[in-house]
């Protein structure tokens, strides 16, 4: 059961908010949109701004994904541990 | 037990922990909370609702909701301890939605169509993350 434990929670560290997110495809799209007219400037810095601001949103949920799962694992080796004890 | 320990070690190692303390301050966490949730799922529900009413007179409004909805989210994760993930995901929404906010009803700038579709996108994809996340925080015992 612990095997499958860290198992599980070596998926759960490649579970990756940014990589699904995909920012980076989207200042590429916002890119062209500027260059198509479809955006003023400061329209499109705030933007690209943002696009910075959600990748530390990306990063701080993948931490807490990440530590949400290792505390629910031991807590559940420390609820067995109650139930053999 | 020897289980026990080399699971105590990953999670050490993971979390960067040096100290059994810091293991304890990691384990420590603010659990899931309900308030909390309901509150993120809800910027979530009025981002995709705002992005329909853009091009119109009443995007003025949608977007002091959301303001308002994602001021209490922030406020109310600040106000729970052991909460920094969280405190630092809903800071950094917040400031999004400042942008949207400031441009529609304090500067009341000419905003292009694109600009808007895409602002409510964004806000609604970060708080779909910040949703689910929070959604997967462990129960309290």
């Amino acid at each position: 059961m612990i095997d499958n434990a860290m198992k599980e929670l070596e998926d759960w560290v490649g579970n990756n908010h940014t990589e699904l997110a995909d920012w980076a495809k989207d200042a590429r799209s916002l890119t062209e949109e500027f260059k198509a007219g479809d955006l003023s400037e400061d329209e499109y810095k705030e933007l690209m701004e943002d696009l910075k601001r959600s990748k530390k949103i990306s990063d701080a949920a993948d931490a807490l994904a990440v530590r949400s799962r290792a505390v629910e694992l031991i807590d559940n080796i420390i609820t067995s541990a109650g139930v053999i004890l | 037990m020897k289980h026990l320990l080399i699971l105590l070690v990953a999670v050490m190692s993971l979390s960067g922990c040096s100290t059994l303390t810091d293991a304890w301050d990691y384990y420590d966490m603010a659990r899931f909370d309900n308030n909390e949730y309901m509150l993120a799922n809800k910027v979530r529900t009025q981002a995709n609702l705002g992005a329909r009413k853009c091009g119109t007179p009443e995007v003025n409004q949608e977007v002091s909701r959301l303001w308002e909805t994602t001021l209490e989210l922030k406020n109310y994760a600040q106000s729970m301890e052991k909460n920094d993930e969280t405190v630092t995901m809903t800071t950094e929404l917040l400031e999004i939605v400042r942008g949207l906010d400031n441009r529609y009803n304090i500067d009341k700038k000419e905003t292009s169509m694109t600009y808007c579709t895409r602002k409510f996108g964004n806000i609604e994809k970060n708080a779909t993350i910040i949703t689910n996340v929070i959604g997967k925080k462990p129960r309290e015992w």
